[in-house]
């Protein structure tokens, strides 16, 4: 019996033992279900679509999806609350001289920008090593290149001096202090430089979208525009010059795929047309939904953006300004293309016209001259299609047209050319076929600036330009010098988010 | 024949006399034969007869008879769980009659250790012992809920609808980032989810309170261990079927008082400066739908009533169990049913257990558990949202209905343009668009086969397998309500099938040692034990043309994704404990801990733990003390980790999301797939190690008839994981990275004192425990000076909870209320809030004194720890009645309710509670709402003291009433077919004495995996009240 035992516990033993042994190894369990980061971005394909997540970033809710045109908007003066719907953090921007440092709105676009940069930061230093495709490799990193200033841009033209990282950061203690805007400014210049060489000046038809060396150019123009340097931003604005042309129909900047709630195509729009120097892209999945989760993550998640939702009148958190309306000079046919009104007919493209009455418009009223009603933005909106309560729309924001180009290039005559070319450009623009405004003649330098504030307001009107066109002219005296402040009082340059101020112990408010 | 009944006193003089009268014979062998009987005469069957000094012994048998071989100068001493040993002397006799008493201060009782078992007089660290009767007390459904009020330090928090886990916590909150949950290890098995555990079938839970007694299962032991052990058969007893059933409802009484239609008018005209359109002609006077009776204007919806409904529920459990020498088994079946007091949600389950051991010969003894749980909880979807559906209660219009039987699906939605805002109907969001199912179907068993090598060294071999297959469904119909906001209407039908599969294996060799040296008693423990986990999801969701087709067949817009995950944790344990004639005690256990979800370098760890104990009582000085009757000192220390898995498989690791989004360049769907890295990774993570000190005294008077257990212990853990905020500027997805950096300690004390009255026809019982704890940060990360969470835009736009150094954890932080401007020149001479301050708004103190209302104003406001639990559970007897009443108490805590911003913030225009009406206007000023003003400016609703209240509460947790048949009656009436029957009725949560205003002061967690949101009522499901009847009989 004993000896039974002994043998039994041996082998019990034993079994142990090999045991042991056997399940040590198991111990070493790494990620199943994902590459590891040293097996990735080895190729070209997927370097492309490490780039192609910086744009899901850029169309992500927190950057041009949503937050992005409220931060612009809100702070700008051509918009104004639609009523007690619009909630707190983006009234705070309109309404408030200075938002808070937590404001959430304006906190998710220096966290999207800056998602933007880490990203292209990561495909800049993967590039170098990529070998199997060099002439893919170079076209993505200057649309990298164009993205991570676009993102920069953003920042130094909103927050002035920000932290600048250029390395993807590998340490949670990488922290970076914020630099001068003038480094900032010299990294977006140089970025776009080199963009504006190794990009293509278009794409076949299944890369539309894509950055091209005129996005560069243009952006360019727009960056030294910002910054002052109106010689250079000519320079670069003249290479967009005769490249691009006006749509005939003002409207088809502003429209795009559009479906019903039932999931129908209404219309396909006019998008990546020719006066489009670089848009974002969403497209109505027919889902009636929006990407919630603000990141752009997700591979079949909805790719709309919700600011037709937004600007409507169902949810009614933005109607245009009295000061926006008025802005219009009487007859201009753009004011029609921009704004609609109570009593007007929607619709008119598809199901057949229906009557806006002030009770279907859940929006406060504004006041035009001496008219008091309610009114709301047909621009970026798909009631011309769709009458719905809830629908994200497949409209592309076109984040830089050739109109713009062409009132950059008048500013900068008007700053350093002459009134007269000044006049020529802004002409152009009141030429196109649908608005066909009489032409302006200019003679002086407030002249011709005051005939760009102009311009700028009734063409370019909500499209997220207002907001860095009022801080460079407030910087450089024009109001009251030229015309009055549109915001008085307001604070030039956001506040660094607090979400930034607490975990990052180099920068302060 | 009758029986004789001898009285204890009568019996013990008996025995006096014979053991004086026979103490000085000579030492000779003779057999002993006698029989034991328990307080009432009956049989004791299963008592222990040993010889003293020897290892001679036997056990009784059906009838309580013993026969046994002894010296005439040996001592016999008798000896059961749960009753008091005797010892006897033999002498000449040769026939022993004996009977045990109860044993009240359950000295003897077995307590749950972890690999082993050990005397509670022997035991040296902080463990508390639940029995079966007292778990099953209330109609729970899981275990963890009926541990509420019965452990000392023992936290457990409802959170939520039927089958929705409690917030369990032992000693209190000792993670930032983590859940608390203890470790649960039912007949042996680790990490066992007891969701599905039948309470029924639980012979009695451990609670393993302080490290000394937890850290034999080290990293995962920080947050306590209860060990439960299921029941199993009686050895020598005929077969018992025991079925114990109830029936009964539960209902949501509390109400808040929201507005009617009248009401919601006069509310409209004051905070928009309009009515609503739905309320003007011509809508005011059109039927709320094509063909009905009534008008929106007639139309007066009590949402409140409209989305409460009455939960019946029962629970059914039979059992068989019995046994003989050679076999022990227990089976049973149980089937429960609750239905939610909100729609759609309830539990289901059924279950089935068999648990038998056999000795299959004085070495080897074989014994298994067996279980199998199939459980189907019903849930809504948007329970736990931001905007949960009790915040639509609240929001949603009284002039609207809730059903049209005109519309698609048959519920009406609101039109936000028409009725002022965009609530959802909650019915219709609950019934329609979001039920769910969560079906689960667990096989847990566990073998073992025990050897013993000798009276002293035993080996067992433990094998187990927890293999839990579960698959979550939900299917979202074509609707159309009519309305229009977002989600009214869906054109194709949105079908989820998720589904997954947990398989955990278990191999445990454990060999013990256990021997009497003289004086000196050892008990060594040696343990290997291999733990394997395998998870494997499937996430599948598709759309279908039509509500008829509920699958995914042929569906369009699949989505698909499979994921696979596993672990490993392998273990060292050794153990020593070590008494001196049973006087003095000393505990030491070490366990080496293996873990494959840290970096390569880090997976090993070693938990070690001390303990030592004094039982002053056996001292010879304390044996003429007749008061005291049980008096014992404990001390211990030991280190104890955070089950590491908790961070996920692989936490140090970053990856590639590749194709984890898309771009669509040119409109095209599948064009541009993007891939990115979203996060930074950490490969120096390792175990939360927490060092718990422990000073324990047990008490006893009146030969254990009042019982005192006091324990103080302080935790203290150095390298809490935290989520380290990275700047938003390092531009990852995920905005925090994992590091053991923080510091935290919980101190507390625990009492629990006992009075037991046993005798006399009213016999009455009373047990008291109070515990306290207080929980500090010593440190956060460095540069990393708070964590503020809580934030939602919906309940005020800014964070409520901020853990910072010096503070509780997540303590509550916000700005502090001074009153209201009355006039301009009020707000004018108030520091400056912002530029629409008017008057009617609140006004927030200046705290820091720059003349500025700003983020910098905001401070600490308290907690929601409680200052002290309490509860007290009072039982009686009298003749065949029993009544026992248990109360539950929390004090000292705050609650941030948060559904007050949603019934009088006023941030954004919806129906809202009948405060609103008393907002401050230029004629009403005597009030504390400020005014009605479209869109708060003054942000009047942000986080602070407006919001804070006292969620102190005492409540009357359970009441039961039971009528026991005498078992004379049962005899005549069943001809012996029925041995016991009890019938009861009882009810919980009858009475709750609360200021705290919202629907339910018992405040849960939102986010339960995070250990910062706690104590802010969001508006989630309250605890019902319900009442039950019941009836308990065994055959």
């Amino acid at each position: 019996m004993k000896r039974k035992i002994n043998k039994l516990a041996a082998a019990l033993i034993l079994v142990t033992i090999a045991g042991v042994l056997s399940c040590n190894k198991d111990l070493n369990v790494t990620d199943q279900n994902n590459p590891t980061t040293e097996s990735y971005f080895k190729t070209a394909s997927q370097l492309q679509n490490g780039v192609n997540a910086i744009y899901s970033s850029l169309r992500a809710g927190e950057l041009v999806g949503r937050e992005w045109f409220f931060t612009h908007d809100m702070r700008g003066a051509e918009c104004a609350a639609g009523g007690a719907q619009l909630e707190a953090p983006r009234a705070e921007l309109l309404t408030q001289p200075k938002p808070n440092a937590g404001n959430a709105v304006m906190t998710n676009v220096w966290t999207g920008a800056y998602q933007m940069i880490n990203r292209a930061n990561l495909i800049l230093s993967k590039a170098p090593d990529i070998t199997d495709n060099t002439a893919l490799r170079d076209r993505l990193v200057g649309e990298t290149q164009f993205l991570r200033a676009w993102a920069y841009f953003e920042l130094v033209s909103q927050w002035g001096d920000v932290p600048l990282y250029t390395e993807t950061i590998s340490s949670a203690t990488g922290f970076k202090a914020k630099s001068p805007a003038a480094d900032i400014y010299a990294l977006i210049i140089s970025d776009l430089t080199a963009a504006a060489a190794a990009l293509p000046a278009s794409y076949g038809a299944g890369d539309n979208g894509r950055a091209t060396s005129g996005a560069a150019n243009a952006l360019l123009g727009r960056v030294n525009v910002q910054k002052g340097d109106y010689a250079a931003a000519k320079t670069a604005l003249l290479n967009v010059y005769g490249k691009y042309s006006l749509v005939a129909n003002y409207m088809w900047n502003f429209d795009g795929d559009t479906k019903n709630d039932a999931g129908v195509q209404m219309t396909l729009g006019h998008e990546f047309n020719s006066e489009s120097v670089f848009e974002v892209v969403f497209v109505d999945k027919g889902d009636n939904n929006f990407n919630w989760g603000y990141t752009g993550e997700g591979s079949t998640s909805p790719l709309s953006g919700v600011r037709n939702q937004e600007y409507g009148i169902t949810w009614g958190n933005v109607i245009p300004s009295d000061l926006f309306l008025n802005e219009f000079e009487a007859g201009d046919p753009r004011y029609g293309f921009t704004i609609f009104e109570v009593g007007q007919t929607i619709l008119d493209s598809t199901s057949g016209p229906l009557v806006l009455t002030a009770a279907a418009m859940n929006i406060a009223t504004s006041t035009k001259g001496v008219v008091t009603e309610k009114r709301f933005f047909r621009k970026y909106n798909i009631y011309d299609w769709v009458n719905s309560g809830f629908h994200p729309g497949g409209l592309n924001t076109r984040v830089i047209r050739y109109a713009d180009v062409l009132l950059m290039l008048a500013e900068c005559e008007a700053e350093v050319g002459s009134p007269a070319q000044a006049a020529s450009y802004i002409n152009e623009v009141r030429a196109r076929p649908s608005v066909n405004m009489p032409p302006v003649t200019l003679a002086s330098h407030d002249a011709a600036i005051k005939a760009v504030m102009h311009e700028r307001m009734v063409e370019l009107g909500a499209e997220e330009l207002n907001n860095l066109d009022m801080l460079r002219w407030r910087a450089k005296g024009y109001y009251p010098s030229i015309a009055p402040d549109p915001k008085p009082n307001q604070i030039g340059l956001l506040p660094i988010p607090a979400s930034e101020i607490s975990s990052n112990p180099l920068i302060t408010n | 024949m009758p029986k004789l009944k001898f009285k204890p006193q009568v019996f013990h003089a008996l025995f006096a006399f014979l053991f004086l009268l026979f103490s000085t014979t000579v030492n000779a062998q003779t057999t002993v034969t006698g029989k034991v009987t328990d307080g009432e005469s009956k049989p004791l069957k299963g008592a222990t007869v040993s010889e003293k000094g020897t290892s001679k012994g036997t056990v009784t048998d059906e009838e309580g008879n013993f026969s046994i071989s002894a010296q005439k100068n040996a001592t016999l001493i008798i000896s059961m769980i749960g009753f008091e040993s005797v010892s006897v002397k033999v002498g000449e006799q040769t026939s022993i009659s004996v009977q045990l008493k109860t044993d009240v201060s359950h000295l003897n009782e077995i307590v749950v250790t972890g690999y082993g078992t050990q005397k509670r007089a022997l035991v040296t660290g902080a463990i508390s012992t639940v029995n079966s009767k007292t778990l099953n007390a209330e109609p729970v459904l899981l275990v963890s809920e009926a541990l509420q009020g019965r452990v000392a330090g023992v936290s457990v928090v409802n959170n939520g609808s039927p089958g929705t886990a409690p917030i369990v916590t032992i000693r209190g909150i000792s993670s930032i980032s983590y859940a608390s949950d203890p470790l649960y290890v039912v007949d042996g098995f680790p990490g066992i989810n007891i969701t599905t555990l039948d309470v029924r079938d639980i012979e009695s839970v451990d609670v393993l309170k302080d490290a000394s007694a937890a850290a034999i299962y080290g990293s995962r032991a920080t947050n306590g261990v209860i060990m439960i052990t299921t029941k199993k058969g009686n050895r020598g007893g005929k077969p018992k079927v025991t079925l114990d059933s109830y029936f009964g409802t539960s209902v949501i009484t509390q109400r808040l008082s929201l507005m009617n239609t009248d009401q919601f008018k006069q509310y409209a005209l004051a905070y928009r400066g309009s009515q609503v359109g739905r309320l003007l002609p011509p809508w005011v006077d059109k039927p709320i739908y094509e063909g009905a009776k009534t008008t929106y204007g007639e139309t007066n919806t009590d949402w409140q009533d409209a989305y409460f409904k009455n939960g019946p529920m029962t629970q059914q459990n039979i059992s068989l169990s019995g046994g003989n020498d050679v076999a022990r088994y227990y089976t049973s079946f149980g089937y429960m049913d609750q239905k939610g007091t909100a729609p759609t949600v309830g539990y289901q389950r059924y279950n089935f257990r068999v648990n038998s051991d056999f000795i299959i010969s004085k070495v080897f003894t074989f014994g298994e558990n067996l279980y199998f749980a199939y459980g189907n909880q019903a849930y809504d979807n948007n329970e736990t949202g931001a905007r949960t559906n009790l915040v639509n209660v609240i929001r949603m219009m009284p002039h609207m209905p809730v059903y049209d039987p005109t519309t698609q699906g048959g519920f009406r939605g609101v039109d936000a343009t028409l009725d002022g805002g965009d609530p959802t109907n909650p019915v219709e969001n609950a019934v329609l668009n979001n039920p769910g199912s969560r079906k689960v179907g667990t096989l847990f068993t566990t073998a073992y086969i025990d050897v013993n090598f000798s009276a002293a060294l035993k080996f067992r071999s433990t094998f187990g397998v927890n293999y839990a297959n579960g698959l979550d469904y939900r299917f979202a119909p074509i609707f159309n309500d009519s309305g229009a906001i977002a989600g009214s209407s869906a054109t194709q039908a949105t079908i989820t099938n998720n589904r997954s599969i947990y398989t955990t294996t278990l191999f445990t060799e454990q060999l013990t040692y256990d021997k009497t040296f003289g004086k000196n008693h050892v008990n060594a423990t040696a343990v290997y034990e291999y733990q394997a986990g395998n998870q494997e999801n499937e996430n599948m969701s598709g759309n279908q043309p039509s509500n008829d087709l509920k699958t995914l067949n042929n569906a369009s817009n699949p989505s698909v994704q499979t994921l696979s995950y596993s672990s490993a944790l392998i273990s060292y344990v050794g153990r020593v404990n070590y008494d001196y004639m049973g006087k003095y005690l000393l505990s030491a256990a070490y366990r080496y801990d293996g873990l494959s979800v840290w970096a390569p370098g880090h997976k090993w760890a070693g938990f070690p733990s001390v303990s030592a104990g004094w039982r002053v009582d056996q001292e010879a000085f304390m044996q003429g003390a007749s008061v005291v009757s049980e008096l014992k000192l404990r001390a211990g220390w030991g280190e104890t980790g955070l089950d590491g898995q908790v961070l996920g498989y692989t936490p140090w690791e970053v990856s590639v999301a590749s194709n984890s989004a898309q771009y669509p360049f040119n409109n095209n769907l599948t064009g541009g797939p993007a891939s990115s890295i979203q996060g930074l990774g950490n490969t120096d993570l390792n175990w939360e190690k927490t060092d718990m000190f422990n000073i324990g005294l047990d008490l006893g008077f009146l030969r254990n008839k009042i019982t005192l257990t006091a324990d103080y212990y302080q935790r203290k853990t150095n390298n809490l994981i935290l989520g380290v905020p990275l700047p938003p500027s390092f531009g990852y997805l995920n905005s925090i990275v994992n590091q053991n950096v923080a510091s935290m300690t919980n101190n507390g004390f625990e009492m629990q004192v006992g009075y037991n009255e046993n005798s006399g026809a009213f016999k009455w019982n009373a047990n008291f425990l109070m515990a306290i704890n207080t929980n500090k940060v010593n440190s956060l990360a460095p540069g990393v000076s708070n964590i503020e969470a809580g934030y939602n835009a919906d309940f005020g736009n800014y964070n409520i909870t901020n853990t910072a150094a010096g503070q509780p954890i997540q303590s509550f932080y916000g700005w502090e209320v001074e009153g209201i401007f009355q006039t301009a020149a009020d707000v004018a001479k108030h520091a400056k809030q912002n530029a629409a301050t008017a008057p009617g708004d609140l006004m927030f103190k200046d705290v820091n004194g720059d003349g500025v209302i700003d983020l910098n104003d905001r401070v600490f406001l308290g907690s929601f720890i409680p200052k002290a639990t309490y509860s007290l559970n009072l039982g009686a007897n009298y003749k065949n009645f029993d009544l026992s009443v248990f109360f539950y108490s929390v004090q000292g805590n705050k609650i941030y309710n948060a559904s007050r911003v949603i019934t009088e913030g006023m941030i954004r225009f919806f129906n809202a509670g009948t405060q609103v009406l008393n907002a401050w206007t230029p004629t009403n000023t005597n009030t504390n709402i400020p005014r009605a003003i479209s869109g708060d400016p003054n942000e009047n609703a942000r986080m602070s003291t407006r919001f804070l209240e006292d969620g102190s509460y005492f409540r009357m947790k359970n009441i039961i009433l039971a009528y026991n048949i005498p078992g004379k009656t049962l005899q005549n009436i069943t001809k012996g077919v029925v041995s016991s029957f009890r019938i009861y009725v009882s009810a919980q949560n009858l009475l709750t004495v609360t200021n705290y205003s919202g629907y339910d002061p018992e405040v849960g967690n939102r986010t339960p995996t995070s250990s910062l949101t706690n104590g802010i009522d969001y508006a989630v499901y309250p605890q019902p009240k319900s009442y039950n009847v019941g009836i308990q009989a065994s055959f």
